[in-house]
């Protein structure tokens, strides 16, 4: 009986029920931007994550905030962990996982979860760990794709935009900066919306 | 009465007020209340009068999930309510809540029976046995192995119901069980009501409407401004003078003394006529080849069970759908499904994806940017909402969301305006304000249809019935002397 | 409705998979094992879905005859074409656990123990999935009758729709979480489960069988190499 007065800085099951709804309308946005964009195979390369950076940004900075106390940024990547590897192999779950850890170990300290610029913070952690991990995939498959008797300079050209340090910044520039765009306008919403009817204090 | 006094005391409150974290006021308060073991008490009252509440102490999520503060003496089966986890509490009460939705876990039904019993450790061995049980307990047999998400609101209740009876409680605590209910859900739940409380199980119901609990109640107690006011027994309850059941502000306890207000009507110019209409949901059809004319000024209760595609028709009028085959007519004109939505306009049953503004007179700002503060108040006043005129959309109750909604309604002003079930969980005060607004509408020239379950709003609003009988028949009658008909279909299966 | 498999056995079909996935270079090994696990996913009863795949692996198969090495215009080069097959294996592979029955994934956290930390949120996004759709299309309809939605204002847009989204999933959420207290989902004691995960014999065969399968993949991928 003494544990149930400590409620508020556990994880209770309301908070277990707003981080798996939202990583559910995350996933399933995610999802449908995907598709949407997915015809051009350049923009999902470069760009992919970066949308999904600003798109998302909303949902993951009310559930932060609505949970307010520690978890969320990590039960967000495992849960992204567990489904890319499902999807594209084992190796991207390490990947996720590391991720999330220092996405986590970024909202360090009390109350950061109430704190727009630790939570923004967080999420551009996590949005770059997205965006990394599309050539992380390349690496994968490269050797493999070698094998396939191709020359390396085919290689080299045809996997040009993922391997190239100026491509590879551009993505990860663009995810950073769309991600703490994607979080001011969130902020906005969050004070706008959500504080003044009282579902975030 | 007098036969539950000796028994004894399950639930007492001495004094007892609760204040929500961040709320102004208390919600309940000096409540003082005594409920025996087998006992059937209803609690009811206007939209935030505290009934809700006083099921929430009960089952413990007042102070330990909602996280408000509580004074005064309370005790569950001799112990204070604060002093059990609420893990123990689902043990002893087990709790049916308002909105079947977002009651519900696993995808299928017996996962979701099985849900209580699983928490609480019931061995593998006597699952199956429990769940069984319960699944008859609510004649639900035909439900087993099937999924529960596409289950109308009726079937998804009896499953909520079943997976607490699995779990055995001593006492049932239900707020507003029939909000979301047509009327033959509600006869089956007063069957699983009756049920229990023949086997002995103390119940308790928040709600407003009472004809159904009529014959179960041993009290009835009347909440205003979160105390308890007065209390009747059903004898009472039913020999309450209209005038002062009205006066007092509750719902109709006897549905026999229902009088209609059916509206007069002077000019016959047609606005919408259906011709032959078709839709199909992945190829199953879901109505075929409907006709009906509606006129200016009339407004038509849209009856027929669920699933008979009553809401599909309301989208396909306004455009949000598009129709297999058959044509919409508009003022003699026919038009395009993409064009219907400058002649219809269509209020769902979700208030929640209906409001966009971060306050009440900036939503009705939104879809009329030049408007003089002197019109948005004229229009909140009417709908009773001008006090909260500040407020973001959010904060209001049900009840006041939905008339924002309408109100947005009559700003967008097209000749036809559908809704649906604009009654659920209204009480009686906010049910009489929509039904004289939207009469003052029809005789205006407005033609409303209203896609409801309700027989008593249905009777004070409406002059004409669409029933959708099934997939290819509608039936288009009169409501002038045929109230037992609008019953009977209303019954129906 | 086709033969159900325990969840280690659908593990290490995938787990093989992967190796596989890695190391394979000769078209025709790639193009018989897709053959191979559309007869894994029919067996299971994915019809459907074994469909749906197989359309996508036949585009994708012409699409890389008809490239032949040089790619589809620069928005395919060869190596995407070559890289969708391989995800799409995976996918194949990984339909059976994508596709559990929400009851039996929590039955699996329950028995291999899983933290409540991620046991229980992964128990209500499985639980919102379905409805999420409808919560969307509820959101564009209503804005869509009242005129709201306009490409030139992309941010209100994005307001619009987001914010009610976010105040419905909201609610559930809460709504979900008294259900389920109410229901002793916190019960710090023992739960049961009236699933039972059985590794029966079928698992044994198909477990040896995929094994197999790789293992003569792996030796015929050395040969043709050579």
């Amino acid at each position: 009986m003494e544990k149930e007065k400590s409620v508020s800085t556990k994880f209770s099951v309301k908070d277990a029920a707003t981080i798996g709804i939202f990583c559910a309308i995350m996933f399933v946005v995610f999802m449908a931007y995907s598709m949407l964009t997915g015809a051009s195979l350049f923009y999902s390369m470069i760009f992919n994550a970066a949308g999904a950076g600003f798109i998302l940004a909303p949902f993951y900075v009310y559930m932060s905030m609505k949970v307010g106390k520690h978890g969320p940024a990590l039960v967000y990547n495992i849960m992204w962990a567990v489904i890319a590897g499902l999807m594209m192999g084992p190796f991207m779950i390490p990947w996720f996982l590391g991720g999330g850890i220092i996405a986590e170990l970024s909202m360090w300290g009390k109350d950061s979860y109430h704190d727009i610029k630790r939570v923004s913070v967080s999420w551009v952690i996590t949005a770059l760990v997205r965006a990394a991990h599309g050539m992380s995939e390349i690496w994968f498959f490269k050797d493999a794709f070698l094998a396939t008797g191709v020359s390396e300079e085919q290689v080299q050209i045809q996997t040009q935009y993922y391997t190239d340090p100026k491509w590879v910044l551009l993505s990860l520039v663009a995810t950073a900066v769309l991600a703490v765009l994607g979080c001011m306008i969130s902020n906005k919403l969050i004070v706008k919306h959500f504080r003044k009817s009282g579902a975030i204090r | 009465m007098s036969g539950y006094e000796k028994r004894q005391t399950v639930v007492s409150f001495e004094n007892v007020s609760f204040q929500y974290p961040g709320a102004k006021g208390s919600s309940v308060k000096d409540i003082n209340l005594d409920i025996k073991s087998g006992e059937f008490v209803v609690l009811t009252g206007g939209s935030g009068c505290g009934k809700t509440t006083i099921t929430r102490i009960i089952n413990g999520l007042a102070e330990k999930f909602y996280e408000g503060t509580l004074t005064g003496k309370t005790s569950l089966l001799g112990c204070p309510i604060s002093d059990y986890p609420v893990y123990e509490i689902g043990k002893l009460v087990g709790s049916i809540f308002q909105d079947p939705r977002s009651q519900f876990f696993a995808s299928i039904t017996e996962d979701e029976v099985a849900f209580g019993c699983e928490n609480y450790g019931v061995p593998f061995e006597e699952l199956e046995t429990r769940v069984a049980e319960a699944v008859r307990g609510i004649n639900g047999e035909m439900l087993l192995g099937k999924e529960i998400y596409p289950m109308s609101s009726g079937e998804k209740q009896k499953i909520a119901v079943a997976s607490v009876s699995a779990v055995n409680p001593k006492i049932y605590v239900f707020d507003e069980p029939s909000a979301n209910l047509d009327m033959f859900s509600v006869e089956a739940l007063k069957g699983l009501m009756g049920k229990l409380k023949e086997e002995g199980h103390t119940v308790l119901v928040a709600e407003h409407r009472l004809y159904y609990l009529t014959d179960l109640a041993d009290r009835f107690l009347y909440m205003e401004n979160g105390r308890l006011e007065k209390e009747w027994s059903s004898e009472e309850l039913l020999q309450l003078p209209e005038q002062e059941r009205k006066t007092i502000g509750i719902r109709i306890a006897d549905l026999h003394k229902i009088e209609t207000a059916i509206p007069e009507k002077a000019e016959q110019s047609e606005i919408l006529s259906v011709c032959a209409l078709s839709f199909a949901y992945r190829r199953k059809p879901v109505f075929e080849n409907l006709s009906f004319k509606a006129y200016s000024g009339d407004l038509i209760a849209v009856i027929g069970h669920n699933g008979v595609g009553k809401t599909t028709l309301a989208n396909i009028l306004c455009g949000i759908k598009k129709e297999k085959s058959g044509k919409v007519l508009y003022c003699g004109r026919e038009v395009s499904w993409k064009r219907r939505r400058n002649f219809a306009y269509f209020v769902t049953q979700n208030t929640d994806s209906q409001l966009f503004g971060d306050s009440v007179a900036e939503e009705l700002k939104l879809n009329r940017k030049n408007a003089e503060d002197g019109q948005i108040e004229e229009l909140l006043r009417l709908y009773g909402l001008y006090e909260w005129c500040d407020f973001h959309p959010a904060t209001l109750s049900g009840g006041q969301k939905q008339r924002l909604t309408l109100a947005v309604s009559d700003w967008i002003d097209t000749p036809v305006l559908i809704l649906d079930e604009p009654t659920s969980g209204l009480d009686f005060q906010n049910m009489r304000r929509i039904s004289d607004h939207l009469k003052s509408l029809a005789e205006k020239g407005k033609t409303i249809l209203i896609i409801t379950h309700d027989f008593e709003f249905a009777a004070m609003t409406c002059n004409r019935a669409l029933y959708f009988s099934d997939k290819s028949h509608v039936e288009d009658f009169s409501l002038q002397g045929n109230l037992d008909k609008l019953y009977s279909c209303l019954m129906a299966q | 409705m086709g033969i159900k498999f325990d969840f280690r056995t659908k593990l290490l079909v995938i787990v093989l998979m992967m190796s596989l996935v890695a190391v394979l270079t000769s078209d025709i090994l790639i193009y018989t094992l897709l053959g191979l696990l559309c007869i894994y996913l029919l067996i299971q009863g994915f019809y459907r879905q074994t469909v749906k795949y197989f359309v996508v692996c036949c585009v994708f198969i012409v699409l890389r005859l008809y490239s032949d090495g040089n790619g589809v215009t620069f928005l395919m080069p060869e190596m995407f074409l070559f890289m969708i097959l391989r995800i799409l294996m995976m996918v194949m592979a990984a339909q059976p656990v994508l596709g559990m029955p929400p009851g039996e994934v929590v039955a699996v956290f329950k028995k291999i123990h899983a933290p409540n930390g991620i046991a229980l949120p992964v128990t209500f996004t499985l639980r919102f999935f379905p409805t999420i759709r409808s919560e969307f299309s509820d959101v564009f309809a209503s804005l869509r009758l009242r005129k709201l939605l306009s490409w030139r204002h992309p941010l209100d847009a994005m307001e619009y729709i987001v914010t009610p989204v976010i105040f419905r999933s909201s609610r559930i959420a809460e709504e979900l979480a008294a259900s389920a207290e109410s229901r002793g989902i916190s019960n710090p004691g023992v739960h049961s489960c009236r699933r039972k995960l059985l590794f029966r014999k079928r698992d044994w065969i198909m477990c040896v069988a995929a094994i197999a399968v790789t293992v003569m993949y792996f030796v015929l991928e050395r040969t043709v190499a050579v």
